[in-house]
């Protein structure tokens, strides 16, 4: 079955792949594959740089990555906290607008893999709002300084 | 001695006799004797590709009693042992889809269940590793002991044979177990991402698991994907034909949540659907087993039936023996499907919509009316923030133009319609707008849709008749396996997507019997209503055959057909969807000798109504070359579902083609299955 029908269908995939292009320069992936980051392992990222940079075809054979927070709440914690520091990393614009908004599910994550106590959740929900200047500086800074700025607002 | 245990002898023999030649070990060949005899110890031949204790005798009666218990017990034909083998019956026979020849233990193992149940408890008595050698990065499990390579046979061969693990040689993998205990296991969710036309590849949906562990954050818990592993490396444009051919292996993997969400939520703009199972933590556990025997093992990936998403119930089912879920599969499985089959076995507790963030912007401008424009219009540069500060002097209300603005940001970039430099200026003015104005109520979500495994069901049949002004009536009845046009109910599918495959038009008249009167090999449409933020173009292809009347009305002649056009659609009204299309079209009939290409223009609209859909389209083709004329219809169709299953379709068109001037209408009753 699959053997008859499918030469005739790739044609027409391929029609619609290239009407779609120009709608989607972004989508690099097909779907069928794996959209990996390209930093799989860690890199420092600005604003808007996972946006679109993903990357389609890496190969990966790494089953299970353990990003449950360790971390306590002491800013030497936070550097040395690798999941924390790969989600933010990874998650950067999110959780820029979740800081401004001074809620949100990306931000929720951050202070659950820096170890906020919940019952101080709020309090450092409210600070990420009222300190964001401090901690987005510029534009252009990066997710380790994020996390340096989130390390002193909890600290 | 019963048919079964000569099979079963058979199998031994075929896969000693290689050794036998080295080993000179004729006790060996009957398998009975063999699991039950007491010979002794022979020396050991390790042969190449198979663990050193196939070649051994038993080297206790505990080996040999264990395997009568599983032979008496055919555990070798459990459906659950199938299960841990990725067995399924197909046109070949009854054999493993795992085609990573290191999945299996004995040579034979992906044929033949007994014989890698038989080298399993082996390996599980024996606890030396099977394939000693330098570490195989692409195969992490390969070089270790089978209890620490195979948990989930381990697990349930110890639990089914009463064998104490402890008193295995090695019991289980320390690496597994670390992870175990830092993940905790405790729930397995379905993910289902809606279909993607902007690929081939996407255009029917996505599932993957999400495992549930001691995180709070849903964006942290484990993602396990079953995917095509494309080659590292440059875009290869055929792709396509290689994923369609299972040329590429697919394999599983592990991704935090998160990511997926970025990918198929952000990226994609492809809502989420998680189905919670009501599967315990100890199941959860059995499922990261399995899945930890599958680290680095490939199999051909096949678009339309060895997907990632049958794939995925064989995880699901190594969760829980006795689930039959992959038994549902027939030559094609589409994601939805098997969402449907795991809600049909009883395992689906509840569902959470997790909108893209296409969506939520969408939400979010319809909530916000006039002011959503100025969030647009920030995002794409074309005002100041000073401009929105002023003319959106409440607070509360700037808050949400201004969340609106970065998540505008957000999808403009990640469609690269604004440059980084752009994004990153615009995105750090807003925010730091926003932050000043502090806590502030969150734009609501638009409202949740119908979920899509309640959507109408996949394969259609529908039988009607019909007649032209010609006198010619006619009955029909057609088939069409997959999935969804513009007129189907809507609830639980993307309103703006059309996905028609294999669809077949028989039609029967007095006199000539049976005829083929369309043939739609696949039929695709993408309507994206042109607007201020996601400008996109539409676009439609249709590969396939109809039979058109030439020169007389009862002169039919069966095309060959092709067209593809583009061009924009619009939505005026949340109720009304309209495109105008302009592209080409090829016909080729009488074997080849007649044929016909020009270029053609489509315009129509569908409109939804509470209980029914109207569509009404007009065509012209412009045939330039070849059998010259111009053609066009007209046509308005109704369709009204009159329960979830059943619909009623009314069709009428006018049309004039190779000057035969026809009014065409039909009647049918719709029944998706």
């Amino acid at each position: 079955m699959k053997k008859l029908i499918i030469p005739a269908l790739f044609a027409v995939c391929a029609v619609g792949q290239s009407a779609e292009d120009a709608n989607l320069r972004a989508n690099v992936g097909v779907g069928l594959g794996t959209m990996l980051f390209e930093a799989m392992g860690y890199t420092d990222t600005v604003l808007g740089q996972t946006l679109a940079a993903t990357t389609n075809g890496s190969v990966s054979n790494q089953l299970f990555f353990i990003t449950t927070g360790t971390g306590g709440a002491k800013p030497v914690d936070f550097v040395q906290n690798k999941p924390l520091r790969d989600y933010v990393n990874d998650n950067l614009d999110a959780i820029a607008r979740d800081m401004a908004a001074g809620q949100g599910e990306s931000l929720a994550a951050v202070a659950e893999l820096a170890g906020i106590p919940v019952a101080q959740r709020a309090a450092f929900y409210a600070a990420c709002q009222s300190r964001f200047s401090e901690v987005f500086a510029s534009e252009n800074v990066t997710s380790d300084v994020v996390v340096a700025g989130l390390a002193k607002i909890a600290s | 001695m019963p048919t079964t245990d000569q099979r079963i002898g058979l199998q031994q023999r075929r896969l000693r006799a290689p050794l036998l030649c080295l080993m000179l070990v004729p006790t060996l060949a009957i398998a009975g004797d063999a699991i039950t005899s007491d010979a002794g110890p022979v020396a050991v031949t390790p042969a190449v590709s198979s663990p050193p204790w196939l070649a051994a005798a038993p080297a206790d009666d505990r080996i040999g009693q264990v395997l009568a218990a599983a032979r008496t017990a055919e555990l070798h034909r459990d459906p659950h042992w199938l299960t841990l083998l990725h067995y399924a019956r197909g046109v070949t026979g009854h054999r493993s889809l795992i085609d990573d020849p290191t999945f299996f233990l004995s040579p034979q193992g992906v044929r033949d269940p007994w014989a890698e149940l038989e080298a399993t408890v082996r390996g599980l008595f024996d606890g030396r590793p099977p394939d000693p050698g330098e570490p195989d990065p692409a195969h992490p499990g390969l070089r270790a002991p089978v209890a620490a390579r195979y948990p989930a046979r381990t697990a349930w061969l110890c639990q089914r044979l009463g064998i104490d693990p402890t008193t295995l040689p090695v019991a289980s993998d320390p690496e597994l177990d670390a992870v175990l205990m830092a993940l905790r296991p405790r729930e397995v969710q379905l993910v289902f991402a809606s279909g993607f036309l902007s690929s081939p590849a996407s255009m029917f949906g996505h599932t993957l698991l999400v495992v549930r562990g001691g995180e709070e954050s849903q964006l942290l818990a484990q993602g396990i994907n079953y995917a095509a592993a494309l080659p590292p490396g440059a875009f290869d444009p055929f792709y396509v034909v290689k994923g369609l051919f299972g040329v590429f292996p697919g394999n599983f993997s592990a991704t935090p949540y998160h990511r997926k969400v970025q990918e198929y939520s952000d990226l994609d703009q492809r809502d989420l659907w998680e189905y919670r199972l009501s599967l315990s933590p100890a199941e959860a556990t059995a499922l990261m087993q399995h899945a930890w025997e599958l680290r680095g093992i490939w199999s051909d990936y096949w678009f339309f039936d060895e997907n990632c998403s049958f794939n995925l119930l064989f995880l699901v089912q190594a969760a829980r023996p006795g689930l039959d879920l992959t038994g549902h599969a027939g030559a094609w499985v589409l994601p939805v499907d098997t969402v449907r089959w795991i809600a049909d076995a009883g395992l689906v507790q509840d569902v959470t919509w997790r909108p893209s963030l296409a969506t939520r912007v969408q939400g979010g401008r319809a909530s916000l009316g006039d002011d959503a424009d100025l969030a647009v219009a920030l995002a794409r540069g074309e005002v100041e923030l000073s401009a929105v500060q002023a003319a959106v002097s409440d607070a509360a209300r700037q808050a949400q133009v201004l969340d609106l603005a970065g998540e505008c940001l957000h999808a403009l970039a990640g469609r690269r319609a604004i440059t980084q430099a752009e994004y990153r200026s615009r995105l750090f003015t807003t925010l730091k707008a926003r932050a000043a104005l502090g806590k502030q109520a969150a734009t609501p979500l638009p409202a949740t849709p119908t979920r899509p495994d309640h959507g109408h069901r996949s394969t259609r049949v529908a039988v009607g008749g019909g007649g032209d002004n010609h006198d010619q009536s006619f009955a029909t009845l057609s088939l069409r396996p997959a999935l969804h046009d513009l007129l189907d109910p809507p609830a639980g599918y993307l309103s703006t997507a059309q996905v028609a495959m294999g669809e077949v038009d028989l039609r029967w008249r007095e006199g000539d019997g049976v005829e083929l009167q369309q043939l739609d090999v696949l039929s695709l449409t993408a309507l994206n209503p042109w607007e201020s933020l996601f400008r996109r173009w539409s676009w439609a292809v249709v590969i396939g055959a109809e039979s058109v009347a030439m020169g007389a009305p009862d002169k039919e002649r069966l095309q060959a057909r092709v067209s593809a056009e583009a061009g924009y659609s619009a939505q005026p009204v949340d109720s009304v969807l309209c495109w105008a299309l302009a592209g080409g079209d090829v016909r080729g009939f009488d074997a080849g000798k007649g044929w016909a290409v020009g270029p053609s223009v489509t315009a129509g609209a569908v409109w939804s109504l509470p209980g029914a859909q109207i569509l009404a389209e007009g065509r012209y083709t412009g045939y330039v070359l070849g059998e010259e004329d111009d053609v066009w219809s007209f046509g308005v169709a109704l369709r009204a579902p009159l329960t979830p299953h059943v619909a009623l379709d009314a069709a009428i068109e006018r049309r004039d083609r190779w000057d035969v001037l026809a009014t065409e209408w039909a009647l049918r009753v719709l029944w998706y299955f």
